[in-house]
């Protein structure tokens, strides 16, 4: 159950006051935890099926912002949710440090299906603005996705890449 | 159409890759490097649940070889696939179906594999395993970088009359715990690296040997990272 592995980590760790974790299980248990010793604002709040959380952040709204986006994008894929929710908090005032905001330099994406290897596993590691750039890097890669399924399945019958980049520009010029 | 590089440092036991394509966000499909165990990459066109099933299969003790057979026998494209694979005694094997694209093909060398498909040619492979063998002391993420530097630099990605831009890439390293040392497509990996020779003892990647099955082997070497 996730309270007891947060449990677990608790006894584990002489340093649990500054970690702050969130534990999902498959069928939607959760529980959170934001350590004393986290810096700045930190905090999490719970919903159905997702915790939103941070430190270091302007202030609650953020992650109520975030919580608020990934609820309300309910008729979204799965990924759209998630990079609503980032979005939102970012807007929502984001990070605050001893010296004002702070930017976000890396974002990431990551969600898992049926598989042991990642249904999409997208990364910004250094970028001024880390946030649009994954939503940039995402709605390229959500063109190629269904592509790149198929390739692996029908290998022999697989359009080549340069191909079928030359097809997206095309239906991008006819747009 | 990528061209990557496998490979493993003798002095600390760490292991890692370093990758690039013209296909987007390559980094998102390294799932088969895992401290104390190995690495597995499957490229050309990729069979997902290989390169999760090899690292399963090499911390049950299975050799690279036997892993590669496994893969033969239980994919109806493996001839489609060009695979390598790594254990972290540095056995090797690796694997260039006839049905990759291009100009394709493997190489072995100290520690490492350099393996691509549709690239302009071996000189790809050989600009690899030059970097990576440059300056063999130094931290392995410095070594994968100038691995596939140097296969960009060899001309990389397709044929004379259609070169491919590198549009994705990322290195990967572990060490003895059970999560990455770096994970990165353009990140500054200096200070981590540096940071990750201070902590030379884990327990959390002894217990990920019991829980994989295979004995718990010490250091013998002391890092030192340029």
């Amino acid at each position: 159950m996730p309270e007891h592995v947060l449990a677990e980590l608790k006894a584990n760790d002489p340093n649990h006051e500054f970690r702050q974790i969130a534990v999902i299980d498959r069928l939607g248990r959760l529980a959170a935890y934001s350590g004393p010793k986290n810096r700045g604002w930190a905090g999490h709040v719970t919903g159905d099926g997702y915790v939103a959380m941070g430190n270091v952040l302007a202030g609650k709204p953020v992650i109520d912002a975030m919580a608020k986006a990934y609820e309300g994008a309910a008729k979204l894929s799965f990924e759209r949710r998630l990079l609503a929710a980032i979005e939102a908090g970012r807007d929502a005032g984001g990070q605050v440090g001893n010296d004002g905001h702070l930017t976000e330099r890396s974002a990431a994406l990551m969600v898992y299906g049926d598989y042991d290897h990642a249904e999409i596993d997208l990364r910004v590691d250094l970028h001024d603005t880390a946030i649009e750039e994954l939503r940039r890097a995402f709605e390229e890669y959500e063109l190629y996705r269904g592509y790149y399924k198929e390739r692996s399945k029908n290998p022999k019958d697989a359009m080549p890449q340069y191909a079928f980049v030359q097809t997206l520009k095309k239906q991008e010029a006819a747009q | 159409m990528t061209f990557s590089l496998i490979g493993r440092c003798k002095r600390t036991g760490r292991l890692g890759l370093g990758i690039t394509t013209y296909s987007l966000a390559v980094g998102g499909r390294c799932e088969g490097v895992a401290a104390n165990v190995g690495v597995c990459k499957t490229q050309a066109f990729p069979n997902r649940t290989n390169d999760p099933l090899g690292i399963k299969l090499l911390a049950q003790g299975y050799l690279p070889a036997h892993v590669m057979e496994i893969f033969a026998g239980n994919d109806t494209e493996h001839s489609f696939r060009q695979v390598a694979i790594m254990d972290r005694d540095g056995k090797i094997a690796a694997h260039t179906g006839p049905g990759c694209r291009g100009w394709a093909g493997h190489k072995e060398a100290a520690d490492c594999v350099a393996f691509g498909n549709g690239l302009l040619g071996p000189q790809v492979l050989d600009g690899m395993i030059a970097g990576f063998l440059t300056r063999p002391d130094d931290a392995l993420e410095y070594r994968l970088m100038r691995a596939i530097e140097g296969g960009r630099d060899a001309g990389g990605q397709g044929p004379a009359d259609a070169h491919r831009t590198e549009r994705s890439a990322a290195i990967k390293v572990v060490d003895r715990r059970d999560f990455p040392m770096s994970t990165s497509a353009s990140t500054c990996t200096r200070r981590r690296s540096k940071s990750c020779g201070a902590c030379s003892r884990s327990s959390s990647s002894t217990r990920n040997s019991i829980a994989a099955g295979i004995p718990i082997r010490r250091r013998r070497f002391r890092r030192t990272f340029s």
